[in-house]
């Protein structure tokens, strides 16, 4: 019999999508919780097509070629891909170093970042996917169907939705990390968050901002994660491409940044010895 | 005779209990600001966190320009507003945030043994330290709002008076979500949802709710009534509406109240063994 070497990337694969699994059904068994969630976000969502309905119908007309049904299902797609991202490490995170359970994890064999993004993996599915079929229907009753798509720029958006959420995992990672360097963190995440929640398009989408907020959505790491998002405006097909390039881009350089950083941070981590 | 002793007796009663909550409320704000590093940065954050919601509104200005007289000054003063409401609610009333979760852990027991009002007691349990960023950030808005319209003494007077009903709605319907749990096993999460919708709606333009919706966020979930309604008194005064934030206010504070007697009636108690 041919023995795997240990450590080797299926095995590695394996470890952490065990983690996913057990972390998923965790998150179904809390129903109430799943519930909640879901509710909020299909509210929030429902609001703001209601007014974006009323909004285009006051106004008439269409701005920068972006009609209501455009517009909604932009945003639909930021508060739905919202659950495939991963900002909720960064409170685990915060939550374990002060109950001092961090020192037993850092110690396990895994990486403990990898960890909590498939960990956050696991609690994020079950929301994105009542999340899909609770708003996909009532949005249709609301706004009607979403513009159609050839499935070139299905897969371009499907595409564009992986490196998000790689570069939204590579975000949130690298400034959980903060957590353990300063007394209180959360300041920086909810600079961060509200800066992926704007550049992103949550409000309003990218399309409709001014021309120099809209370079700053494309250029900068923020807007990266929810680029998927404007999947349904005019030019998409040619922009497609330099979106992919900046994710990518920022996938490299917050992996390095996040690397470096979990190096210092071991070195300097002090245990609360909880 | 007898009327006036009750008059006197009730007005010593609640000058006792103001005193205490008073003192309550100074001793959490001083615990909170007491990590010097940790409060700046919280308050600080949130001002910038906050800066988000105005600017993402202000992007939709921008686009859609003005909505049934909702333009640019008006989204700021809504702003202003509902973080101005939301920061003293917290600030003073944080306890509200801690209800669910203590009837939910069993730890209420504590709260029921105070000697003086328990609706006080339960919301002067604790100070969102984040709270007071919000606070400043809701006034420094309002400044700027003030200084944009050239605002009035009789304008910054109405515009605290329709502010005082908010707040009172706010804390009221927060108080009253968090009673939920004394009726519904495990509810922190539903609570939490309920009061979710007033704060998410609250932050919206007035001017695109109408109609139906407009009925629904004043009279059954009263979201219009914390940010848009307060903007509109100030921006084009009614009477009409200062009255009715007044009349809201007083059935929400009395919901509530009958939200607690009820929730206690029905609370089962924990028997959670802790030190005080």
């Amino acid at each position: 019999m041919k023995h795997k070497k240990p450590g080797s990337v299926r095995q590695h694969i394996a470890k952490y999508t065990a983690i996913t699994a057990v972390t998923l059904k965790e998150t179904l068994y809390h129903r109430n919780k799943l519930i909640s969630t879901v509710f909020i976000s299909t509210f929030r969502l429902i609001m703001l097509a209601l007014i974006y309905k009323y909004a285009y119908a006051y106004l008439g007309t269409t701005i920068n070629g972006i009609d209501q049904t455009t517009a909604v299902w932009s945003i639909a797609i930021y508060h739905i891909l919202l659950f495939t991202q991963f900002r909720s490490i960064f409170r685990t995170i915060k939550s374990e170093h002060q109950k001092g359970s961090l020192e037993v994890q850092l110690n396990k064999p895994y990486n403990y970042l990898v960890y909590k993004c498939f960990e956050q993996l696991g609690k994020g599915i079950p929301n994105l996917v009542i999340n899909l079929v609770i708003s996909i229907p009532i949005l249709i009753v609301l706004v009607g169907p979403p513009p159609a798509l050839t499935p070139l720029l299905a897969v371009s958006a499907l595409l564009l939705t992986i490196c998000g959420t790689l570069v939204s995992a590579a975000i949130y990672a690298c400034i959980s990390l903060t957590n353990l360097w300063i007394e209180d963190a959360e300041p920086v995440f909810w600079i961060v968050d509200k800066a992926v929640l704007i550049l992103g398009g949550a409000y309003i989408p990218i399309a409709l901002f001014p021309p120099r907020a809209q370079t700053a959505a494309h250029f900068s790491p923020f807007g990266a994660p929810m680029f998927a998002t404007k999947i349904f405006n005019p030019n998409f097909a040619y922009e497609w491409p330099s979106l992919l390039l900046m994710q990518v881009v920022w996938i490299v350089v917050f992996i390095l940044l996040t690397h470096t950083y979990y190096k210092a941070t071991q070195k300097v981590l002090a245990i609360n010895g909880g | 005779m007898k009327v006036r002793r009750f008059k006197r007796t009730f007005l010593k009663e609640l000058a006792a209990e103001i005193k205490v909550a008073r003192y309550i409320i100074y001793t959490n704000i001083l615990s909170a600001v007491q990590l010097r590093f940790a409060f700046f940065l919280q308050a600080g954050g949130m001002i910038i966190n906050n800066t988000a919601f105005l600017i993402a509104w202000l992007l939709f200005s921008n686009a859609f320009g003005s909505i049934n007289g909702w333009g640019a000054q008006e989204i700021i003063a809504l702003q202003g507003i509902v973080g101005l409401v939301y920061g003293i609610c917290f600030t003073f009333f944080g306890g509200i945030d801690e209800l669910a979760s203590k009837v939910n852990n069993g730890s209420f027991d504590s709260l029921l043994l105070t000697p003086r009002s328990l609706y006080l007691r339960i919301l002067t349990l604790t100070t969102k330290t984040s709270a007071i960023g919000d606070m400043i950030y809701g006034l420094l808005i309002l400044i700027v709002f003030g200084i944009q319209t050239n605002i009035t003494f009789s304008n910054t007077l109405i515009l605290i008076l329709a502010i005082i009903p908010a707040c009172i709605i706010f804390v009221n319907f927060a108080f009253t979500a968090a009673t939920v749990s004394f009726f519904i096993p495990d509810a922190h999460e539903l609570s939490r949802s309920i009061f979710d919708i007033l704060l998410t709606t609250a932050m919206y333009p007035g001017g695109t709710f109408q109609g139906i919706m407009r009925f629904i966020f004043m009279f059954i979930v009263p979201a219009l009534f914390i940010g848009s309604i307060p903007v509109e008194i100030v921006t084009q005064f009614s009477l009409y509406n200062l009255l009715a934030i007044w009349i809201i206010a007083l059935v929400w504070f009395l919901l509530a109240r009958l939200a607690l007697i009820n929730g206690v009636k029905r609370y089962e108690s924990g028997n959670m063994i802790g030190a005080r």
